[in-house]
């Protein structure tokens, strides 16, 4: 049921972001709802349960851009890892530090993303850093830091989502 | 040992196989995967994304619902005045002693055909003796005039045009009342019979003028082009553009019958629900203003 629930955080996250987020965009910027379901997932479930959200989440968006198949997972992955990994030591209840925890989280995946999808090419990963990522993070944390603040805390009360996650790790 | 090896270790061995799939996907350039990635992409995003057209399309339909009941009910307010117009005419045609006068009743058919004979212009229509339809009745598009039918089966019919060289039409000018008798001569559509004092001009309007007793009175012909003196003098040599576009038609109507202005059978029980919401819709928005 706890593994459902993930899917169905996972599938919800990927839909809106394919149908609503086009309709929420300004000036071409939307907020990225895969990245903020990797992250939830990755403070409910821990290191293991966020790499396999990353990685499928990620191989979702993947699906739409099979040109780069593999590089959303790729990222993804390495973002839930170690999202998954410091929950601990950020606690995402707290509005303006889960916020900041989806400005580095979105600022990190996509210095990532652009490192291996200019093959290196530093200016062009500056130059789409500072074009989309930075207006993006801030959009995606205006909208994800609620998420993250409501559901991504409940894991040691043995909520659905988290608990038997957190035991595992 | 190995199994409690992995087990202790098991974020990283997860995240060590998450990264292996995903950098042997972006590694691999196969033209096949990306086949296989994009169908399972439109498998997964296709209901989503047909769902959400679903709901687009129906919010424009309803916008365009809105706006179409707004023109009906204008439009009904409007015939609702020219109604009253016509009664105050026939009660003054009823005085001078004229006919009453009619008004064409549409049967609609789709083109399924297009004749190949140059000799005879013709159109397939989907409608025949089921429908009503007869052998000699007039065929017209939104535009105006198209020609009359002149064969009719059971469920299709033939329709010959204006430009097919066997057809004649009785027309008017719409302007100076000048009539003669549209005719398709090589190819040209020229007004014939016509005399050279006549007042024809260039950018006269044409209409059936409903002698013959074939096509009613007034439905829109063409529009005159060129008017030039025949070689002999006697006659006018009057060029006509159709209105319709005859090469491209795909819905026409046919002119079954003539009924008269009062006649109710010219609105059908369902357009007669359509004109009431209308009226009612447009009544509640005035309201609102």
């Amino acid at each position: 049921m706890t593994w459902l629930l993930g899917a169905g955080i996972a599938f919800s996250a990927l839909a809106l972001q394919a149908t609503l987020v086009p309709h929420l965009r300004i000036a071409g910027i939307g907020p990225d709802l895969p990245l903020v379901a990797t992250m939830l997932l990755a403070y409910r479930r821990g290191p293991t349960g966020g790499t396999l959200a990353g990685f499928v989440i990620g191989l979702g968006q993947d699906f739409t851009n099979p040109a780069f198949l593999g590089l959303n997972a790729l990222v993804k992955s390495l973002l839930g890892f170690a999202a998954g990994s410091g929950r601990d030591a950020l606690d995402v209840s707290n509005p303006p530090l889960a916020a900041a925890v989806l400005v580095v989280a979105k600022l990190a995946h996509d210095l990532a993303y652009l490192l291996v999808f200019t093959h290196l090419s530093l200016s062009d990963v500056f130059a789409g850093l500072f074009a989309h990522s930075v207006p993006s993070a801030v959009y995606t944390s205006a909208i994800g830091m609620w998420i993250l603040v409501l559901l991504g805390s409940g894991r040691r009360g043995g909520h659905a989502l988290g608990g038997p996650g957190y035991a595992r790790r | 040992m190995l199994r409690s090896l992995v087990g202790r270790h098991r974020p990283r061995v997860v995240l060590v196989a998450a990264l292996v799939i995903s950098g042997t996907l972006l590694a691999v350039d196969g033209g096949a995967q990306i086949e296989v990635a994009r169908a399972l992409g439109a498998t997964l995003y296709a209901p989503i994304q047909a769902l959400v057209q679903g709901a687009e399309e129906m919010v424009q339909l309803r916008r365009e619902n809105r706006q179409l009941r707004r023109v009906v009910a204008t439009l009904n307010l409007e015939r609702m005045r020219l109604l009253q117009l016509r009664d105050e005419r026939l009660q003054m045609q009823r005085l001078a002693g004229f006919a009453a006068e009619r008004f064409p009743l549409l049967i609609p058919s789709e083109v399924v055909g297009r004749s190949t004979d140059p000799m005879q212009d013709m159109l397939q229509l989907a409608c025949g003796s089921d429908d009503s339809v007869r052998v000699d009745m007039p065929v017209a598009a939104y535009g105006g005039l198209v020609g009359r039918l002149r064969q009719v089966t059971r469920d299709h019919a033939l329709a010959e045009i204006l430009t097919s060289p066997g057809l004649a039409v009785s027309c008017r000018d719409q302007r100076s009342g000048v009539i003669g008798i549209l005719r398709s001569t090589r190819g040209d559509l020229l007004l014939d019979r016509v005399d050279a004092v006549e007042d024809v001009l260039v950018g006269d309007p044409l209409v059936t003028s409903g002698l013959g007793g074939v096509y009613p009175r007034g439905i829109p012909v063409g529009v005159v082009t060129r008017v030039e003196n025949s070689l002999d003098g006697l006659f006018k040599r009057v060029e006509i553009r159709p209105y319709v576009d005859l090469g491209g038609l795909q819905e026409v109507f046919v002119v079954r019958r003539q009924v008269t202005w009062e006649d109710t059978a010219l609105y059908g029980p369902d357009d007669r629900d359509v004109m009431g919401a209308a009226t009612h819709t447009a009544t509640a928005n005035a309201g609102g203003r």
